[in-house]
């Protein structure tokens, strides 16, 4: 179904998220600001020098984890022993900052466009090649960043520094360059979500789009269990899936926004996985 | 009669047994010193008689009740105290606030007699003059002493002191012992578990002494006898205690 | 410690308004920031917990008025005070249930549970159509009938001002009487180190609860006395508006965390700073806003008024609390 699709994009774009709570213990409430700007680097690829979104998707990684280093830099190191507040707000008001110099330098107006190449029929349901590009790019992050992980030296040193930042110290790992690579490598998966997004959103791109993807992220992130890779693109599935399925079910109860009562649902889900199973629905 | 009863907890993190099967009774007015190098358990069975953590198997009976399921909040309410290895006072917060807390909430006294208390405990230590000053100031024997006060201004029936010598001179720790003994004479309800490495002080302090390795119990009686135990020096890799 | 300067700043301010109507709204505008900065800094000083969804009150409190007047005509002057209750109910109970369930989790969890209260509420008015929806309400015909033209100008200027001055003055007292409460020290404790308070006896979550519903319940007054009496009106898109936490905790952490009189000189220079910015470089607020939290956060985390408290001494202290 078409909710699988989406929801396999939802699940890139938690990638990034669920790495650096992992790694860092951070959580990134500026996180929908970065999806931004991998959309507007989509869309400024394509309309302003015709790069098609795989191209796009390339250089947003490349920006994304500059930026992730910048941010590793100047908010998180300073601040790790500061406190949570500190860098719940810090990171919270660089979101804000980043939505605003957008809207600044490129106007509040909604943008989009169009990568058609086609579509195929899928068993009775016609799903458009771009869209079907975007959830593959997606799977191959998810499964690539989790073999990495796995197979690595560098992804065992994170994997480390995720059980027992002490510990792994201890053993010799240097775990300020991980910490410094993860955000960098969550940061840039994150962008190339926004890049992949903007083919599912043909009219959505705007300077504030990112503040409900930092909702839907963390919702996902923990259904699928903060800092699990595996646990976050599966959980994107689900959500796709039951954004979907939400959004016609409210459409024929009559609701006049159904976009807007599934998200509702969705904050509702947070709370009650919060409260009811902090560690995620399954163990990936 | 018995104090605290602890009866065959078990205490596993993954694969390791931190504490394996350990039982014993401590009665009012009785020090016990747990004795054991680093991994041997010690902290965490403290931590699991504080209730910091839920054994895996085995009970815990404080004053006839059964604790074992009880948060860290509550066993404070019902008399138990302890002092951090590590002084861990609230540092933006004055040396009398910082004894206030544990004034109102380990001994659940009103705002007025909470004070009282603090200044008394304060007075004890030795602290008094500084009471006004941040705790985030203080020198590492100050502080020491801070948490000793904090502990004590609740009125507690048990003392929980986590390797409170650690990192003083050996004028400090006579009188800290001084203290602790003064304590123990003087105010008869407090039994304290004291966890240290240093066999001097264990020694003059101690009813009893327990001594533990890789969670379990060793040894255990009289400090002559349970620190001379073969099994204790081969673990120490020390000569007999005299 | 002895509230009265600050208790003072209040009613000379609001002695301003009436003595001189036309500043009414300005001191209103400035005033919003110090009550804000005031109630924000009663659970997020206190506490330091951050809820992102924290402006959900100040809508709370702008609909109990609103729903009043457009919903139960024939009321008369009575709507407001009823209007009041109801959004301060609203605002109290809001925060009740999301405390209860959100409360009980660390500072991250607990920041990620509240990012979705604000937009959940807000898509859930718009979503479901419910007073007014996306289309808002607006209360300027319904107070002209219910309190006649004079009265509900004068409210909507002065008497606006003085429920907002009104509202930081309470949140002094409030502030005043938890810190010389069990709860003071209780949620010091929690503040600085929430393990060692737990094993010492607190149980944090009452004390978080407190905080967090005494919080909310002045931001669900506040938001009664800005949004709808102020200016009448009460729209999704303004009182649901992201950016107002921040304006709080830029408020809170400018003139220092858990400090009464902090806020007082936070929102004035807050205020001014950004009218500055208004003159200087229109649109672009909410950028330096943003950017002024982010650089006192990381470089000044105490505020004016809090480190300037650590260089007295402990009788002059009190004073300035």
């Amino acid at each position: 179904m078409s909710g699988l699709i989406i929801g396999s994009v939802y699940g890139l774009i938690t990638l990034g998220l669920s790495l650096i709570f992992g790694v860092l213990r951070v959580a990134n409430v500026a996180h929908g600001s970065f999806v931004m700007i991998g959309a507007y680097v989509a869309f400024f690829g394509f309309t302003l020098w015709g790069a098609p979104p795989p191209a796009a998707g390339i250089g947003a990684l490349a920006l994304g984890a500059g930026l992730g280093a910048l941010v590793y830099y100047v908010v998180v190191k300073p601040l790790m022993k500061a406190g949570e507040l500190n860098i719940l707000v810090a990171l919270f008001a660089l979101g804000l900052l980043i939505a605003e110099a957008a809207r600044m330098a490129w106007g509040p107006d909604f943008r989009g466009y169009t990568w058609s190449i086609g579509s195929v029929s899928l068993g009775g349901l016609v799903v458009e090649l771009s869209k079907a590009f975007g959830a593959l790019t997606a799977l191959v992050t998810a499964v690539g960043l989790e073999v990495f992980l796995r197979r690595t030296y560098f992804g065992r040193a994170v994997r480390a520094v995720v059980q027992d930042p002490v510990g792994a110290q201890v053993v010799g790992i240097d775990v300020e360059r991980v910490f410094l690579l993860s955000t960098a490598m969550g940061i840039g998966i994150t962008t190339l979500g926004g890049v992949m997004l903007t083919l599912f959103i043909p009219v959505g791109i705007n300077p504030y789009m990112g503040g409900i993807y930092t909702l839907i992220s963390f919702v996902i992130a923990v259904m699928g269990g903060l800092g699990s890779i595996m646990g976050a693109y599966v959980a994107g599935l689900l959500f796709g899936v039951f954004q979907s399925v939400g959004y016609y079910v409210f459409s024929l109860m009559g609701f006049a926004q159904p976009f807007e009562m599934a998200l509702f649902l969705a904050f509702v889900l947070l709370l009650l996985i919060l409260l009811f199973k902090p560690t995620g629905l399954f163990r990936l | 009669m018995t104090l605290l009863k602890v009866e065959h907890v078990v205490k596993k993190f993954g694969g390791l047994r931190a504490v394996d099967g350990v039982s014993f009774a401590l009665d009012r007015g009785e020090f016990l010193a747990v004795v054991g190098p680093n991994g041997s358990g010690k902290t965490t069975l403290l931590n699991l008689i504080n209730g910091v953590y839920k054994p895996d198997e085995g009970r815990i009976f404080f004053e006839g009740v059964d604790v074992t399921e009880l948060p860290p909040y509550k066993r404070a309410r019902l008399g138990m105290s302890r002092a951090f290895q590590v002084p861990r006072p609230f540092p933006e917060s004055t040396v009398l606030d910082n004894v206030v807390v544990g004034a109102l909430f380990n001994g659940g006294y009103d705002l007025r007699r909470a004070r009282e208390a603090a200044e008394e405990a304060l007075r004890y230590v030795g602290l008094y003059d500084k009471r006004h000053e941040l705790a985030g100031r203080l020198t590492f024997n100050e502080l020491r002493l801070l948490e000793l006060a904090r502990a004590l201004a609740g009125n507690p029936k048990l003392l929980l002191l986590d390797e409170v010598m650690a990192g003083l001179t050996p004028r400090e720790i006579d009188a800290l012992v001084q203290l602790i003994k003064k304590l123990a004479e003087e105010r008869g309800i407090a039994a304290i578990s004291l966890v240290e490495h240093r066999m001097r002080a264990v020694a003059q302090l101690a009813h009893r002494v327990i001594v533990m390795h890789q969670g379990k119990m060793i040894a255990e009686g009289p400090p002559e006898k349970a620190l001379n135990d073969p099994k204790v020096v081969e673990v120490y890799l020390g000569r007999p205690w005299r | 410690m002895k509230p009265y300067i600050p208790l003072g700043i209040y009613l000379a301010l609001m002695a301003a308004a009436f003595a001189a109507p036309e500043y009414s709204k300005l001191i209103a505008s400035v005033a919003f920031f110090m009550a804000l900065g005031q109630a924000v800094n009663i659970f997020v000083g206190l506490t330091r917990y951050v809820d992102f969804g924290y402006v959900a009150f100040l809508a709370m409190g702008a609909y109990g008025v609103g729903v009043v007047l457009t919903y139960l005509p024939g009321l008369g002057l009575a709507a407001l005070p009823v209007g009041i209750a109801l959004g301060v109910a609203m605002a109290a109970a809001l925060a009740a249930v999301v405390g209860a369930i959100a409360l009980r989790l660390r500072g991250a969890y607990f920041a990620i549970a509240t990012i979705g209260v604000n937009e959940g509420l807000k898509h859930l008015i718009v979503g479901a159509n419910i007073w007014g929806g996306g289309a808002g309400l607006i209360l300027s015909s319904a107070m002209f009938r219910e309190f006649g033209r004079e009265t509900a100008l004068f409210l909507s200027t002065v008497g606006s001002t003085a429920l907002i001055l009104f509202t930081g003055a309470l949140a002094v007292v409030a502030m005043y009487l938890i810190q010389s409460s069990r709860a003071g020290y209780a949620l010091a404790a929690v503040r600085q180190d929430e393990d060692a308070a737990k094993v010492m006896g607190i149980n944090p979550t009452k004390y978080k609860l407190l905080a967090f519903m005494t919080s909310a319940s002045l931001s669900g007054l506040l938001g009664a006395s800005y949004f709808a009496v102020s200016n009448m009106q009460v729209f999704p898109e303004n009182v649901f508006f992201i950016e107002y936490i921040l304006d709080g905790m830029a408020v809170m952490f400018l003139g220092g965390a858990a400090t009464v009189t902090g806020p007082i000189v936070g929102g004035l220079i807050y205020y001014f700073a950004r009218d500055l910015v208004g003159q200087v470089w229109p649109g672009a607020q909410a950028l330096v806003t943003a950017l002024l939290v982010f650089i006192i956060v990381v470089l000044l985390p105490r505020g004016i008024v809090g480190t300037l408290r650590l260089y007295l001494p402990p009788k002059a202290r009190e004073w300035l609390p």
